[in-house]
C-alpha cells in the first residue's frame, strides 16, 4: 500500500537531512523550481484531487488557482501548524518525524504561488515540535534548499516559523493571519478573503501541514499518480463528482481504542477496518457506541452507521457529519454521553475568542446548562433551551466556532436523546429545580 | 477559563525589567522576518517571557513592566500589548508557581482517564479542582489545559510550556510530583 | 450609484453604501450596536443580521457593501435583494438580544444610561424573551474611572468594541483595550495610564449601553426629562454641531451632532463642557456705575450714549452674525464707526478639530464687513464721544471713560463702565456663526436668556428704533438684509 507520507517516519533519522535526501528528499522541490511553471504546479496538484486536511476539504489546486498572478503586491503561504482540533494529532506526527517534508512543500508552494517569504505558524504548545521544525530549517537552510536562491535559479523562499501562544481559535485562518499580524486571534469579517486580503492585506494562501506535506510526493509521481489513491467517481454530464476522495490521509486514533495512534490509510477503505484492523478494535474487549469521525467538532455517528460506512468526504455527509480533520475518536459501549458532550463543550466556551456575541455567550451557556444536567440538577426545559441556543448560535457568527459547538451538540441530542432524558427525569424525581 | 479580573491589568514587579542584551539580539533578528513591526509581538512576547523565566529573582509573570518594555521595543501602547498577551493562555498574564502543571482535560484524554489525572494532581498539591491554581507552597500551579494534539498517547500532561508527559497513569504522575518537589526542596 | 432592493423597495445609493445605511436612506432601521458610520466595521454585535437573497445564510447589514451590479446583458441590477422584517429575522433579533442580556447586570433602575439605552431601546423593540438562564452573570469590575472624565462599567459592557475602535482608529491613543478572552472579556486600560486624550469623552456618545458614563454628567439628570436643542459649540472657531440637552431653562451637557463637512461624529473635550458657561458668571442684571438698575433705565441711558455724535463700538467673535450685522448698520445709521476685534488668548490646537482661536466668530467680521484693524482702533480711541462693547472682553490699556458694555459674562465688564446691560449667549436665541471655514451655521433656542438678557442684535436694534433709525432686530429681517447688502445667506 502507498504511503505518501509515513513511509519512512519510524526511521530514527527520519526528521534529519541527510535521511530525507537518501530517500529522494527535495528532488520535488527542484523539479518545480529548474523544469516546471508555477501554473505547472497548480495543474498537477488540481490533478491529484488533493484535497485540504484540515477540516474543510477544500480543493488544494483550486485554493492556489485564487492567488492572484497580477497583484503587484507580496504574496504570502502561511502553513497551518496550529493543530488544536480535540481528537487531532497528525501534524505533530509529521514535525515530529517528517519535517522536510512539510518544509519541501513549503518551498514548492511558495513558487506556485509565487512567495517569497512563508510563515509557518505552530500552536506555541508544540514547544518540543517547534525546536525540531527549527532544526529541520536550519539544516535546509544550509544545503540551500531553503533561501533567496535555490536550484541556481536566482529566486526562492525565505521560511518563517512563527509561534502561537495558545489559542484554538488560530486554527481558523483569519484569526491565525491576525494572530501572526500581532494581534487578538479574531477571525475577520468575509469577505474580503485571504486569497485577495490575507497577511498585511496581501495575498495569502493558508495551508494545513499534511496538506502542504503531500506536494512534493505529487510534484514527484504526479498528480495523476496521487488521484489513483483513494476513491474517484466522476458526475454526470459535467456535474461536480459524486465522489472525490482521493489520496491517503493521516487518521488520528484515539479514545476507547486498543492501539491509538495515526494511521495513514487511503480514503474509501472502511470505518470498520480502520478501527478493527489498524486501531486493533475498541479498547478492553468492550463494544463500540458511536465515533466521532474526524475532530470533536464533526457530529457524533452511532456504532451502526460507522460500521456501514466509508472513509470518504461524502459517506460522512451522508451521514451528516464531517471528515474534519481526521481526529477520529473511539467511544465505547461504557460511555455517558452527557458527560461527554460537557467536557466537549467546556472546550469550546473556553476556547471561543469573544469576538460576536452569540458565540461568547452562547458557548459558554450551553456548556453550564450540561454541567446542571450532568450533575442531576437538569430542569425540563433545558433540552430545548439547548436546541434554541443551537439555532441561534449556528451561521450567525463571525466564524465557524459556533458551529463546531452545536453541531456536535444537536448530534448528541439527536441521537442519544433518552440519556440526557433520562438525567433530566432522574433529577425531577428527587425534587431538583 | 480565566481567572475574573479584580483590577485593570497586571502588578508592576519591584525592579522593573529589561531586556538582556542576548533578548536585544534576538528580537532584533525577529524584526527582519515581517514586513511590519508589530507581528513581531507573539515572538517578543515569548522572549521577554524566557527572560522572566529565567531570572529566578523576577515573579513568575508579565508584569506591567515587562508589558511596558515589549511596548516599547515595539512601539506599541502597552494596552495593546495587554490585549494581545491576555487573549493566548500561555503568556504568565496571571502569576504562576515555580512549575507550571496543565492536565489535557479534553475530549480524548477524558475518554481515557485525564479528569482523574487532573483530580489526582489537585489532591496531591493542594488546588482546588473546581478553579485550578496555585498550591499554598508556591511550587506547583495547576491549570486544566484544552487538548494538546496528544489524544493518541492520553492521559497526558504539560510541563512549564515545555515537554509533553504522555500515557500517563497515577504512579507515573506521581513519581513526577514527586521529583519536581524534591527538585525544588 | 448601486441599486439594492430593501423590503421590495427598489433604491439608489452610492456605491460603497452598506445596507444600513441604504435602508437607513429608505426609512428602514436595522437595529445595530457594533457599527458606527465613523468607524471600521467589526460585525461583532450579530444585531444587524438580515435576509439576503442568493446568500448562504443570515448576512450582518453592515458588512454587506453594495456596489454596482450587472446582469449578463448589461442592465443594472440591484446589488443585493434584502428582507429585514420577516419572522426569522425577528427572531434572529431576538436570539441576539437575549446573548447580549445573559451577562448584563440589567440594573437599570441605577444605571445612568437608563433611557437613552441601546438594550432596553431594542429588548422593547426586538427583544422581549423571558429570561431563562438560572447560571450566574459573570462578574467584573464596577464603577472604574478610567480616566478624569469617564467611568467605566464592564459588567453592562457588550464588548462592541466601538470605544476601542475610536481609541484605535479615530485618536490613535490606544488608551482602551479589550482584555481577556471569550466571556471574560473586558474593557481595560492599562496600569499607569488612563483615558485622558482630549476626544476621550466620545466614548460615552458612542457606547450604546451604560458601560461607559461621563463623570460630569452622571446622576444629574435623569435622560427622559431632558429636551434637545440643535446647537452648536461656542468653545473654538471649528463649531462642531452639538446637541444641547437641557431642562428648566438649564443646560446638562452637549452631545456632538454629526456633521459630514464640520465635525464628523466628534467634538473635543474642551469644547464639550464649556456648555458650563451657559450658567456660570453669566451678567443677568442692567447696571449703571456698578450699581444694578431696572433694564429700562439702563437702556435709557445707553440711548443717550450712542447719540453723543462720534460713538466707537466693538463687537467681539463671540457675538453672532446677526449682532455683529446689526452692529454694523447701527454704527452706519448714527455716524460712528465699528470694529469686529476680539483679544481672547488663543489656546490648543490640533490637527483634527481643536482650533487655536477659542471663538466661534471670527470669520465673521470679514463676511459682515467690520473694521478689524486694532491699530485704528487704538488711534481713533480717544477721540470717540463713547465706545459701545459687544460681547468682547477689552484687554488691559484699553479704555474709554464714557463705556457702555453689552456683556454675557460679569467678567467681561470693563474697569468703569458707565452702562452695563445683559445680552444673551447662543443656547437663548436663534443665532448663526460663521466657523473657521466660512461656514455659517445657525442654532435654535433652547431655553430663554439668563436674567433680563436679550440677544446684543434685538436690543441695538430697538435702541436704533428709538433713535429713528430702522434696523431689522430679529432673524428674518436681519438676514433678509445681509442677503440683499452682501450675499450672505442664511
Amino acid at each position: 500500500m502507498t504511503k505518501v507520507l509515513t513511509a519512512h517516519v519510524d526511521h530514527p533519522d527520519s526528521h534529519r537531512l541527510t535521511h530525507y535526501r537518501s530517500v529522494g528528499g527535495y528532488e520535488a522541490a527542484r523539479k518545480a523550481w529548474t523544469s516546471m511553471t508555477p501554473a505547472d504546479i497548480i495543474a498537477e496538484v488540481r490533478a491529484s484531487g488533493l484535497r485540504g486536511r484540515g477540516g474543510a476539504g477544500f480543493p488544494t489546486g483550486m485554493k492556489w488557482g485564487f492567488i492572484p498572478t497580477n497583484s503587484p503586491k507580496p504574496k504570502y503561504l502561511v502553513i497551518n501548524a496550529d493543530e488544536s482540533e480535540p481528537g487531532t494529532f497528525k501534524d505533530r506526527l509529521l514535525i515530529e518525524r517528517n519535517p522536510h517534508a512539510v518544509l519541501e512543500g513549503v518551498v514548492i508552494g511558495a513558487r506556485a504561488i509565487g512567495a517569497k517569504r512563508a510563515y509557518i505558524y505552530i500552536r506555541g504548545e508544540f514547544a518540543t515540535q517547534t525546536k525540531v521544525l527549527e532544526e529541520a530549517l536550519r539544516e535546509a537552510e544550509e544545503a540551500g534548499f531553503v533561501g533567496p536562491n535555490l536550484f541556481g535559479t536566482g529566486e526562492g523562499v525565505e521560511i518563517v516559523i512563527h509561534r502561537g501562544a495558545g489559542a484554538y481559535i488560530c486554527g481558523e485562518e483569519t484569526a491565525l493571519i491576525n494572530s501572526l499580524e500581532g494581534r487578538r486571534g479574531y477571525p475577520r469579517l468575509k469577505p474580503p478573503f485571504p486569497a485577495t486580503n490575507g497577511a498585511w492585506d496581501c495575498p495569502t494562501c493558508v495551508n494545513n501541514v499534511e496538506t502542504i506535506a503531500t506536494i512534493p510526493w505529487i510534484v514527484n509521481h504526479g498528480g495523476a499518480a496521487y488521484s489513483q489513491i483513494g476513491v474517484f467517481e466522476a458526475g454526470d454530464d459535467g456535474k461536480p463528482p459524486k465522489v472525490d476522495s482521493r489520496g491517503t490521509r493521516l487518521m488520528c486514533l484515539s479514545g476507547h481504542v486498543a492501539r491509538p495512534g495515526v494511521y495513514e490509510v487511503p480514503l474509501g477503505i472502511s470505518f470498520r477496518e480502520l478501527i478493527e484492523e489498524y486501531g486493533g478494535g475498541v479498547w478492553k474487549g468492550r463494544k463500540l457506541k458511536a465515533i466521532i469521525p474526524g475532530g470533536s467538532s464533526t457530529p457524533v455517528i452511532t456504532a451502526d452507521e460507522a460500521m456501514g460506512a466509508v472513509l470518504t468526504y461524502e459517506d460522512c455527509a451522508r451521514l451528516k457529519t464531517m471528515f474534519g480533520s481526521g481526529g477520529l475518536m473511539v467511544i465505547d459501549d461504557q460511555t455517558c454521553m452527557v458527560s461527554l458532550l460537557t467536557v466537549l463543550l467546556r472546550f469550546y466556551a473556553h476556547e471561543s475568542c469573544g469576538q460576536c456575541s452569540p458565540c461568547r455567550e452562547g458557548t459558554d451557556w450551553l456548556y453550564q446548562i450540561l454541567v446542571r444536567i450532568r450533575d442531576g440538577k437538569g430542569r425540563p426545559e433545558d433540552l430545548q433551551t439547548i436546541r434554541d441556543l443551537c439555532t441561534n448560535m449556528e451561521g450567525r457568527t463571525v466564524c465557524p466556532l459556533a458551529a463546531a459547538a452545536t453541531m456536535p451538540t444537536i448530534s448528541y441530542l439527536t441521537k442519544f436523546l433518552p440519556e440526557f432524558e433520562a438525567k433530566v427525569s432522574a433529577a425531577q424525581a428527587v425534587g431538583v429545580h | 477559563m480565566t481567572e475574573a479580573a479584580t483590577t485593570f491589568g497586571p502588578p508592576s514587579a519591584p525592579v522593573p525589567f529589561a531586556f538582556s542584551d542576548a533578548s536585544w539580539t534576538r528580537i532584533r533578528k525577529l524584526l527582519t522576518r515581517y514586513p511590519q513591526q508589530q507581528a513581531a509581538l507573539l515572538p517578543v512576547l515569548w522572549v521577554a517571557q524566557e527572560q522572566v523565566d529565567a531570572d529566578p529573582t523576577r515573579p513568575r509573570q508579565l508584569t506591567a513592566d515587562v508589558i511596558k518594555a515589549v511596548a516599547d521595543a515595539l512601539g506599541l501602547a502597552p494596552a495593546y500589548v495587554w490585549g494581545v498577551a491576555t487573549f493566548y493562555t500561555m503568556y504568565f498574564t496571571q502569576p504562576v508557581g515555580k512549575h507550571l502543571v496543565e492536565v489535557c482535560t479534553s475530549v480524548a484524554c477524558c475518554l481515557v482517564g485525564g479528569e482523574e489525572i487532573y483530580q489526582r494532581l489537585c489532591a496531591r498539591v493542594g488546588v482546588d479542582p473546581a478553579s485550578g491554581g496555585t498550591s499554598a507552597d508556591g511550587r506547583f500551579t495547576v491549570r486544566r489545559a484544552e487538548c494538546l494534539a496528544a489524544c493518541g498517547y492520553a492521559p497526558m500532561l504539560q510541563l512549564d510550556n515545555g515537554a509533553f508527559h504522555e500515557h500517563l497513569t497515577e504512579e507515573k504522575l506521581d513519581a513526577l510530583i514527586d521529583g519536581l518537589r524534591e527538585a525544588t526542596a | 450609484m448601486a441599486l439594492v432592493t430593501i423590503n421590495g423597495q427598489t433604491l439608489e445609493v452610492p456605491d460603497g453604501t452598506n445596507v444600513v445605511e441604504a435602508a437607513a436612506s429608505a426609512g428602514v432601521d436595522i437595529p445595530h450596536y457594533c457599527y458606527h458610520p465613523g468607524l471600521p466595521i467589526d460585525g461583532n454585535c450579530r444585531m444587524c443580521l438580515v435576509e439576503v437573497e442568493g446568500a448562504r445564510g443570515p448576512q450582518i447589514a453592515c458588512n454587506t457593501i453594495l456596489r454596482t451590479t450587472r446582469n449578463k446583458e448589461g442592465e443594472e441590477v440591484p446589488a443585493a435583494v434584502v428582507k429585514t422584517e420577516t419572522d426569522a429575522v425577528r427572531q434572529m433579533r431576538q436570539g441576539v438580544m437575549e446573548f447580549l442580556l445573559l451577562n448584563h447586570p440589567i440594573d437599570c433602575p441605577v444605571c445612568d444610561q437608563a433611557g437613552e439605552c441601546g438594550l432596553q431601546d431594542y429588548y422593547m423593540e426586538h427583544g422581549k424573551h423571558d429570561h431563562r438562564s438560572v447560571v450566574p452573570k459573570v462578574e467584573k469590575l464596577k464603577a472604574q474611572p478610567i480616566g478624569p472624565n469617564v467611568i467605566l462599567d464592564q459588567e453592562r459592557c457588550i464588548l462592541c468594541s466601538r470605544c476601542v475602535r475610536f481609541t484605535r482608529e479615530v485618536t490613535r491613543t490606544h488608551e482602551l483595550v479589550i482584555a481577556g478572552r471569550g466571556d471574560k472579556s473586558r474593557i481595560e486600560v492599562f496600569p499607569g495610564t488612563q483615558l485622558d486624550n482630549d476626544y476621550a469623552t466620545n466614548v460615552v456618545d458612542l457606547c450604546p449601553v451604560g458601560a461607559l458614563t461621563s463623570r460630569d454628567f452622571r446622576f444629574k439628570k435623569r435622560v427622559w426629562f431632558l429636551k434637545t436643542a440643535s446647537s452648536i459649540c461656542t468653545g473654538c472657531s471649528r463649531g462642531c454641531n452639538v446637541h444641547l440637552d437641557h431642562d428648566g431653562g438649564k443646560a446638562y451637557r452637549y452631545r456632538p451632532r454629526a456633521n459630514p463637512d464640520v465635525n464628523r461624529w466628534w467634538m473635543c473635550d474642551r469644547g464639550r463642557f464649556t456648555y458650563k458657561a451657559i450658567h456660570e458668571g453669566r451678567q443677568r442684571e442692567a447696571a449703571i456705575g456698578g450699581q444694578q438698575v431696572p433694564f429700562a433705565k439702563a437702556t435709557q441711558e445707553l440711548r443717550q450714549l450712542l447719540g453723543t455724535g462720534k460713538v466707537g463700538f466693538v463687537v467681539g467673535a463671540q457675538a453672532s452674525l446677526e449682532d455683529m450685522a446689526v452692529v454694523k448698520w447701527l454704527a452706519a445709521s448714527i455716524g460712528g464707526r465699528a470694529w469686529g476685534l476680539d483679544w481672547t488668548e488663543p489656546g490648543k490646537e490640533d490637527d483634527f478639530l481643536m482650533k487655536a482661536d477659542l471663538t466661534p466668530n471670527r470669520r465673521g467680521f470679514s463676511m459682515i464687513g467690520l473694521e478689524t484693524d486694532e491699530t485704528s482702533f487704538r488711534e481713533a480711541l480717544p477721540a470717540l464721544s463713547a465706545l459701545v462693547t459687544v460681547s468682547v472682553t477689552l484687554p488691559a490699556g484699553i479704555a474709554h471713560a464714557r463705556t457702555a458694555a453689552l456683556v454675557t459674562h460679569a467678567a467681561a465688564i470693563p474697569d468703569g463702565a458707565a452702562v452695563v446691560l445683559p445680552v444673551a449667549m447662543h443656547a437663548e436665541r436663534h443665532a448663526a456663526y460663521a466657523n473657521v471655514d466660512g461656514i455659517v451655521q445657525h442654532v435654535e433656542p433652547a431655553f430663554e436668556p439668563a436674567g433680563d438678557a436679550l440677544p446684543a442684535s434685538a436690543l441695538l436694534a430697538l435702541q436704533a428704533a428709538g433713535m429713528g433709525h430702522s434696523l431689522p432686530f430679529d432673524r428674518d429681517g436681519v438676514w433678509k438684509r445681509l442677503d440683499a447688502e452682501l450675499g450672505v445667506t442664511a
